[in-house]
C-alpha cells in the first residue's frame, strides 16, 4: 500500500490531477487513518471530526509536501498533530468540569454506541487512558498496530530508544492496574 | 540464598502472570464505526473541502474589501483633515488681514485728526490762543 501512496506524489502537486488522486489517497488510507486517530480520542464523532480536518490539512498543505519522509508517515503526523490537539482543547474546555478529563473520557467511551468491549477490555481502555497523551500514543501504535520503532519515530519526531523505553513503561503500567 | 530464590520465583511467576493477562486482551480494538461510515467517505469530504475553498474565497475577498475600504477610510480622513488645516490657516490669515486693516484703517483716521488739529494749531497765532485762554479765565 505504501508504494500505491508514494506514486500519487505527482499527481497531487499537480493541480489538474489532484482531486482525482486525493480521492485515491483517502480511499487507501481512510481507515488507517481513523483508527490510529480513533485509538488516540476514542470516540466515534471525535474520530470522524479529527479525520476530516485532518484530510483537510492534507488538501491544503499537499502543494509544499517536499518529500523528505514517505507521504504516509507525513499523513500519519499530521493525523497525531490533529488528535492531540484535541485533546488538549477538549481538556481545556473541560477545566471547571467536576471530573477529571480521563474519567470524562471512559465515560464518554463507554456511553459511546460504537464502543463493543467485553469487561476485560473496558479494564484494558481504562488502563490506557491512564497513560500521558504521548505514551498513550506510543502504546497502541506498538500493541494494536504492531508498528515498528523506525515508522513510530519518524511519525512523533521522537528518538527509537525514547519510544522502546516509553512503551515499556506503559506496558509495566498497564499491567499494574490489570492485575490489580 | 532459599529465600531470595523463593523470591525470584514468585516475582517471575508475577511477571509472566501479568504477561498472560495483557496477551489475554484482545488486540483487535473494541470499537466499531457505524454502518457504512467508510462509504462514500471520499465525496463527502471533497464536497467539504469545496465548500471550505468556497468560503475560504470568500472570506479572502471580504477581507480584501475590507481591507479597501479601511484605506478608503484613511484616505477619505487624510483628505478632509488637509481640507479642514487649509481651511483654518485661511481662516486664520483672512482674520489676521481683516485685523492688519483695520489697525491701518484706524491709524489712517488717527492720522488725519492729528493733521486737522496740527492745521488748526497752525492757523491760530499766539495772541488768538492766549486771548482765547483769557476769556475762558485760564490765567486767574
Amino acid at each position: 500500500m505504501d508504494n500505491e501512496i508514494e506514486k500519487l506524489v505527482p499527481s497531487l502537486q499537480n493541480p489538474k490531477t489532484r482531486e482525482r488522486a486525493f480521492s485515491e489517497l483517502m480511499r487507501l488510507t481512510k481507515r488507517a487513518l481513523y483508527w490510529h486517530i480513533r485509538k488516540i480520542v476514542l470516540v466515534h464523532e471525535d474520530a470522524d471530526d479529527v479525520l476530516q480536518n485532518t484530510y483537510i490539512k492534507v488538501w491544503r498543505s499537499i502543494e509544499s509536501f517536499k518529500g523528505e519522509c514517505q507521504l504516509y508517515t507525513w499523513m500519519y503526523r499530521i493525523a497525531t498533530n490533529e488528535s492531540l490537539t484535541f485533546l488538549a482543547q477538549q481538556r481545556a474546555r473541560n477545566v471547571s468540569a467536576p471530573l477529571d478529563y480521563e474519567d470524562l473520557m471512559i465515560q464518554r467511551m463507554e456511553a459511546d454506541s460504537y464502543f463493543d468491549g467485553d469487561e476485560l477490555q473496558k479494564r484494558f481502555q481504562e488502563a490506557i487512558m491512564t497513560l500521558p497523551e504521548k505514551q498513550r500514543m506510543v502504546f497502541n501504535m506498538r500493541y494494536f498496530d504492531e508498528m515498528e520503532y523506525k515508522e513510530m519515530s519518524e511519525i512523533t519526531g521522537t528518538s527509537e530508544g525514547a519510544l522502546k523505553a516509553s512503551y515499556h513503561i506503559a506496558v509495566e503500567k498497564i499491567k499494574k492496574i490489570i492485575t490489580g | 540464598m532459599i529465600k531470595l530464590l523463593v523470591i525470584h520465583c514468585v516475582k517471575n511467576a508475577k511477571i509472566q502472570e501479568m504477561e498472560t493477562e495483557l496477551e489475554n486482551v484482545n488486540r483487535k480494538l473494541p470499537f466499531e464505526t457505524p454502518d457504512g461510515y467508510f462509504d462514500g467517505f471520499e465525496e463527502k469530504m471533497m464536497n467539504r473541502i469545496h465548500a471550505e475553498e468556497v468560503s475560504a474565497e470568500r472570506h479572502h475577498v471580504e477581507q480584501l474589501n475590507s481591507h479597501r475600504h479601511r484605506v478608503l477610510r484613511l484616505a477619505i480622513s487624510g483628505v478632509a483633515a488637509v481640507a479642514l488645516l487649509v481651511i483654518g490657516i485661511y481662516t486664520v490669515i483672512g482674520y489676521q488681514n481683516s485685523v492688519n486693516a483695520q489697525a491701518e484703517q484706524i491709524i489712517a483716521a488717527t492720522s488725519d485728526e492729528d493733521a486737522y488739529y496740527d492745521e488748526v494749531n497752525d492757523a491760530l497765532d499766539t495772541e488768538e490762543i492766549e486771548e482765547a485762554l483769557a476769556q475762558l479765565n485760564f490765567y486767574e
